[in-house]
């Protein structure tokens, strides 16, 4: 089971999403995760987990080295992503590559997951805007996908924003609204409350801030019962 | 630059006994790091040490296992695995074109501005 999180724009809480799935998927529902940090413009999931540098999820294509994987908790591992990030940066890559890339980590992880004693299941935080082509052909190969939009954005968009949304909405597995108020709450299937930022930025206290909202918890769970069922 | 995904395939999908032993704890680093970050004042996230020395030792290459015969390879892992006196007069030996040689192996931009340094004239 492969989950991408993605979305349209920048900072609309993907990596915080998938911090909170993983947490509430592995810690609270003991169904163990491996998460991979596959955001190549800014591999903040790694920050967010405080992972030292470190071979990540493109250095077995980039220099045919073995990734690091960080135990981060019994049944939660992590993949960074800062030599992509930084690989992004200093090299003229085309898109085409690093999705090959990650569509090889799709069809390898099974293989790598058994051979590293690793959890078979995993969720990908990724750079905004992958191509729909790219998605549909993750689909096809059984990947489900987690759509994250912000409430702020959607509520302001041209009709040719309106028609990218659609398009992703279609092949979503699930739709996430974040930073959704009170009264709005209900206004898509999975919303995400806005919670006060934890002061100490650190994935536990994040994951745990958005958890303890009790709709929000209910949005997560709700959110796993459809792309991440219990074996 | 290119990726080479045949061989990043290959190293995902092969089987490599000692992988599952190469996989680091963040738990212990990051808990005692929470502890003693709970009374003080909000932090940003650490940023990321871009230094190979920060790397977790037990993290080997499995592909390295496949490139192990190579003499380049096995000239810079004694030279940096060795005490430093004896890593020094090993230096002091060899040429200096021989050094660049096994420098020129990886395709690394860190490596290749210390070439560069090395190789100014």
């Amino acid at each position: 089971m492969i989950i991408f999180v993605t979305s349209l724009d920048g900072g609309v809480g993907k990596t915080t999403l998938a911090a909170a799935m993983a947490y509430h998927a592995a810690v609270n529902k003991r169904q163990p995760v491996l998460l991979i940090d596959a955001d190549w413009e800014k591999a903040e999931l790694s920050q967010l987990f405080r992972a030292e540098y470190a071979p990540g999820w493109l250095s077995p294509f980039l220099r045919g080295e073995e990734p690091a994987v960080f135990k981060v908790r019994d049944g939660l591992y992590l993949v960074p992503g800062y030599d992509a990030a930084e690989a992004y940066q200093l090299y003229d890559f085309q898109i085409s590559e690093l999705e090959r890339a990650l569509e090889a980590w799709v069809e390898g992880l099974p293989a790598f997951a058994a051979s590293r004693g690793l959890p078979p299941a995993a969720i990908i935080d990724t750079t905004p805007t992958l191509r729909l082509s790219f998605l549909t052909r993750l689909k096809e190969k059984g990947v489900r996908i987690v759509f994250v939009a912000d409430a702020r954005a959607i509520g302001r968009v041209s009709d040719i924003k309106a028609e990218q949304y659609a398009s992703y909405f279609k092949l979503a597995d699930a739709v996430v609204v974040n930073n959704t108020s009170f009264f709005a709450r209900d206004a898509a299937p999975y919303t995400i409350r806005r919670v006060s930022t934890p002061k100490d930025l650190h994935w536990e206290a994040v994951a745990k801030a958005i958890i303890r909202n009790r709709h929000n918890r209910r949005t997560v769970e709700a959110l796993l019962h459809k792309v991440f069922p219990a074996p | 630059m290119r990726l080479d995904i045949r061989r990043g395939i290959q190293l995902l999908t092969g089987r490599d006994p000692e992988a599952g032993r190469k996989i680091a704890d963040l738990d212990a680093g990051e808990q005692a790091a929470s502890a003693a970050s709970q009374p003080a004042a909000p932090q940003p996230a650490a940023p990321p040490a871009p230094s190979s020395a920060l790397r977790p030792a037990t993290l080997v290459p499995a592909a390295a296992d496949a490139d192990a015969e190579d003499w380049r390879d096995l000239l810079v892992r004694l030279l940096s695995t060795a005490p430093e006196d004896v890593a020094q007069k090993l230096v002091g030996c060899l040429d200096r074109e021989v050094i660049t040689k096994a420098l020129e192996r990886r395709n690394d931009p860190y490596l290749k501005v210390a070439l560069m340094l090395i190789t100014k004239k």
